[in-house]
């Protein structure tokens, strides 16, 4: 039931953290990993027809730092059973690409980092984390920014304590 | 170390995938599972909210440990069971997972979109947003019998998937031909699990 588990990472420090989660997620169970890096379509919602090349040339370089990300983030797993996955958003939103993938790809769980974000942000900022829980039938893992800083200095206290 | 779970019931078809879910988890994990429910507090102090307030902590407490025993017969695994009393549902489940230091927390969602998106503030969603330990969103599944009975309750199968979620009913008897409603729906599912289909 949690054969295949599907993280998107973007190379940011919170995915860090949502692939490590994943990792010891995946460990136990001996789960397939598939670490997804979708690169966002920049020009989406396009108000204007066309693209001028110098915009053209923004995407092209995002594109080739992607294989980077994604190769580091396979190398600090450290979890030889994971495969790289790599996708281009074209007119759409990121959320919607990593919903399609997870269904294409048939996973039992997706795990991603989301800022969490509350009050004025929220209203501010869309969240791809969300919208993938909303959309995506496999249950979806939210993993906050500073979790694991959070649970680190929980457990140094309570050494402390004892 | 033991990974603890923590997952959040009331007795929707929603939260009772979150715990099939989770018990899923707990089984291959070796992870301890922790049921909890939130009953609300009444607000003003009468008797007839006094007496739904009771009523309502009888009926948790039952859903609780009905679930605890799906957990422990069906999937085999340690369930305790916690009942959370307060005024907020989100708050309650999040100040108690992140007190008790679990490992991660699971909850069920409809998962509505477009125009019952806006209008239903999600209680997953809260969590979600204030748990600073992942939160685990659950949908709810295609009845797989699988995951009502338990894996490993699952070969013996004492009754239907749907009616193994309300003890109150008379036991289900199987009759031939009734395979087809228990069968999981989406074929590439069952390829991924080894192209079983559990009739």
């Amino acid at each position: 039931m949690f054969d295949r588990v599907l993280v998107t990472t973007d190379g940011s420090e919170l995915s860090n953290e949502a692939l490590q989660v994943a990792v010891d997620l995946a460990r136990p169970m001996g789960s397939l990993l598939l670490v997804l890096h979708v690169i966002p379509d920049l020009f989406y919602p396009n108000t204007k027809p066309g693209v001028t090349s110098t915009e053209k040339a923004v995407q092209h370089e995002q594109a080739r730092d992607s294989s980077g990300i994604l190769n580091d983030a396979i190398q600090t797993l450290g979890y030889s059973h994971a495969k790289p996955l790599t996708l281009e958003a074209h007119n759409e939103r990121v959320a919607d690409v990593i919903t399609r993938v997870a269904h294409e790809e048939n996973v039992d769980l997706i795990v991603m980092g989301t800022h969490g974000r509350q009050g004025f942000d929220k209203v501010l900022l869309g969240s791809v984390a969300e919208r993938v829980a909303h959309l995506a039938r496999p249950p979806v893992m939210l993993v906050r920014a500073g979790q694991r800083a959070h649970q680190k200095d929980k457990r140094a206290q309570a050494n402390l304590g004892k | 170390m033991l990974k603890k779970i923590l997952v959040a019931v009331d007795g929707t078809p929603c939260s009772e995938n979150a715990a099939c879910t989770a018990f899923a988890m707990a089984r291959r994990m070796g992870a301890r599972v922790v049921l909890t429910s939130v009953v609300l507090k009444p607000r003003h102090h009468s008797d007839w909210a006094w007496q739904h307030f009771v009523h309502q902590k009888t009926e948790t407490q039952e859903l609780l440990q009905r679930w605890a025993r799906i957990g422990e017969t069906g999937w085999e695994i340690s369930v305790d069971s916690k009942l959370l009393e307060g005024e907020h549902v989100a708050e309650e489940i999040v100040a108690y997972a992140e007190t008790e230091d679990f490992d991660y927390l699971l909850i069920g969602t409809h998962g509505r979109t477009g125009f019952d998106y806006s209008l239903l503030g999600s209680v997953a969603e809260r969590v979600a947003r204030l748990s600073s330990i992942p939160v685990m969103i659950s949908r709810r599944k295609d009845t797989d019998p699988r995951w009502h009975l338990g894996e490993a309750e699952h070969a013996k199968r004492p009754g239907e998937a749907e009616h193994a979620k309300r003890p109150g009913e008379a036991e289900h008897v199987k009759r031939p031909g009734e395979a087809e409603h228990v069968k999981r729906p989406d074929p590439e599912h069952a390829k991924l699990d080894g192209g079983t289909t559990h009739v």
